[in-house]
């Protein structure tokens, strides 16, 4: 099952009129590493907004994401960005921000002149630089660390200079790559709140993960990617719908299987259950239903539970069962 | 260009590369201050080695260093021409590269008892190591993974075929630059050698950076 999703859109007036009003266009593009494959013949538009590219890893997002922000030119296809072809034109990437999904900077500078340098780069005159500098590091929350040196920051305090650096030169359009990557609970909903805040000031946003829970928070709008490929694209509730729609697996390790399998076993979500070596594995249709289930199960018949995981919590198995390739 | 000379200045002087830099052209001096007047040349021989270290060290480490980190990402998405890039790091780093050869060239003679340098020798001195600096961010645009190495153990070999006797030393840039600085006679294509042979190879790194994607 591929491209389950409708995709979204009115057709165009003409191709250069319909090409100048996206903020993306992409049509048909794939790009190859040698013989490896990054994205395989992807068409997507993007018209505002903010945008999830969602997708395990190496399923091919980084890969979109450098060719939107300039870095990769397409081995084929058309891809337009602003216009404009963004590895060739200039004037195109000044009015893009573009954050790595590496941690990789420079780590001798604090991040004011990291930011500041960036800025300088992006256009931003040099008298005006600093202020521009100042004022983005403060809305992504590290004004008060501006002035230490880049290489004693964590984890979440590079993305967060990351994300400053990105937008520091009010680009139109802000490309993020896994921007909240090893981020803690708090420094996550401020950059998801910083974000949003973004696109409330009429900045276009794409942003890539690979947790579905991340990019819900994001946006509804999603772009699913997998192996190199637009699997589907449309509203997240669609995905979610259809993710929800296929069998999810929980297995439980516990002392007394049988008894937790005859509990269950009337109940119409649950589509098949197995018995394994030291518990038992439940698929069902229904997941948040199935564990209140289970654990009422467990406490009316006194089972000791020693163990109880999803195979199916990374999106890489997911996929799989969206395209029928996970079945066993 | 500026942005970049600025920012490259900036990293190079909170970097270790100007520090170890500074170590490498101690040595001559040193040297000359501890050898005997008879085998002084010794340090002048190493002095001719440094062009081999200090700029693959400062130059080739600054544009290789970027690419092999992944931060070329900052600077290839912004809205610059990519050969400014590596350019705009010639343009800051050579200069370093000329100062510190020069200094230690001149500390080195004087401490040997030569005296103060002519003006022809030190403007010979900081004309190779230019040359050399170009050669080096040449190279290391073409090959920027592992550039330092690359360019280091380009210009040992270049000062290897420099020192054989036959045409082959004149595609050697540490021979063309020890020519004019005085060791070895003068030939009238040396000022041309010390040019074209790092403007050839400049050329083919920024033809291939203009293609690089990272």
């Amino acid at each position: 099952m591929t491209a389950a999703i409708a995709r979204s859109g009115a057709g165009p007036r003409s191709a250069g009129e319909a090409r100048r009003a996206e903020t993306i266009a992409i049509e048909r593009v794939s790009k190859w590493y040698g013989h490896v494959l990054g994205v395989s013949d992807v068409t997507w538009t993007m018209r505002g907004g903010v945008v999830g590219l969602l997708g395990p890893n190496g399923a091919g997002k980084s890969t979109l994401i450098k060719l939107i922000a300039g870095l990769l030119r397409p081995s084929r296809g058309e891809l337009a960005v602003l216009g404009g072809r963004p590895f060739e034109d200039r004037q195109v990437r000044a009015r893009i921000g573009y954050a790595p999904e590496h941690e990789q900077m420079w780590d001798e500078l604090t991040a004011l002149e990291l930011v500041r340098a960036l800025a300088e780069l992006a256009g931003v005159p040099r008298e005006r630089a600093g202020a521009a500098a100042e004022r983005a590091l403060e809305q992504m929350g590290m004004a008060d660390a501006r002035h230490r040196r880049v290489r004693g920051f964590s984890k979440g305090m590079r993305q967060r200079t990351k994300l400053a650096s990105a937008i520091a030169h009010d680009p139109e359009l802000i490309v993020l790559d896994e921007p909240l990557t090893g981020v803690d609970p708090v420094a996550r909903a401020d950059i998801i709140e910083q974000i949003r805040a973004l696109a409330r000031a009429g900045k276009s946003v794409v942003v890539s993960s690979h947790v579905l829970y991340e990019i819900e928070a994001l946006t509804s709008e999603i772009v699913v990617i997998y192996r190199g490929q637009v699997l589907a694209e449309g509203n997240v509730f669609e995905i979610r719908r259809l993710i929800d729609r296929h069998p999810h697996r929980i297995r439980v390790e516990c002392d007394r299987p049988r008894a937790l399998a005859a509990a269950l076993a009337g109940e119409d979500h649950v589509a098949r259950i197995a018995f394994e070596r030291t518990g038992v594995l439940i698929e069902t249709r229904d997941p948040d239903r199935c564990y209140d289930q289970l654990a009422a199960a467990v406490l009316a018949g006194d089972i000791a539970v020693h163990a109880l995981t999803s195979p199916d919590n990374n999106l890489g198995a997911v996929f799989d069962y969206l395209t029928g390739g996970g079945r066993t | 260009m500026n942005a970049i000379v600025r920012l490259t200045l900036r990293r190079l002087v909170r970097g270790k590369a100007l520090w170890l830099a500074l170590g490498f052209a101690a040595l001559p001096p040193v040297l000359a201050a501890a050898l005997p007047s008879n085998a002084v040349g010794y340090a002048f021989e190493i002095e001719m080695l440094l062009y081999a270290v200090i700029p693959p060290l400062v130059v080739a480490g600054a544009i290789g260093e970027d690419l092999e980190e992944r931060t070329a990402t900052y600077l290839w998405s912004r809205p610059v021409a990519r050969w400014t890039i590596v350019v705009g790091k010639l343009v800051a780093l050579a200069p370093v590269v000329a100062a510190i050869d020069l200094a230690s060239w001149a500390i080195a003679g004087a401490l040997a008892g030569h005296g103060q340098p002519s003006l022809d020798a030190l403007v010979a001195v900081a004309a190779g190591a230019l040359a050399v600096s170009t050669l080096c961010a040449g190279i290391a645009a073409l090959v920027p993974r592992h550039a330092m190495a690359v360019t280091i153990v380009y210009m040992l070999f270049d000062d290897m075929i420099g020192q054989i006797p036959a045409r082959l030393q004149l595609f050697s840039v540490t021979h063309h630059a020890g020519r004019i600085v005085g060791i070895g006679e003068p030939v009238d294509a040396t000022s041309i050698a010390l040019v074209a042979i790092p403007a050839v190879w400049l050329a083919l790194g920024l033809r291939r950076v203009r293609r690089l994607e990272v």
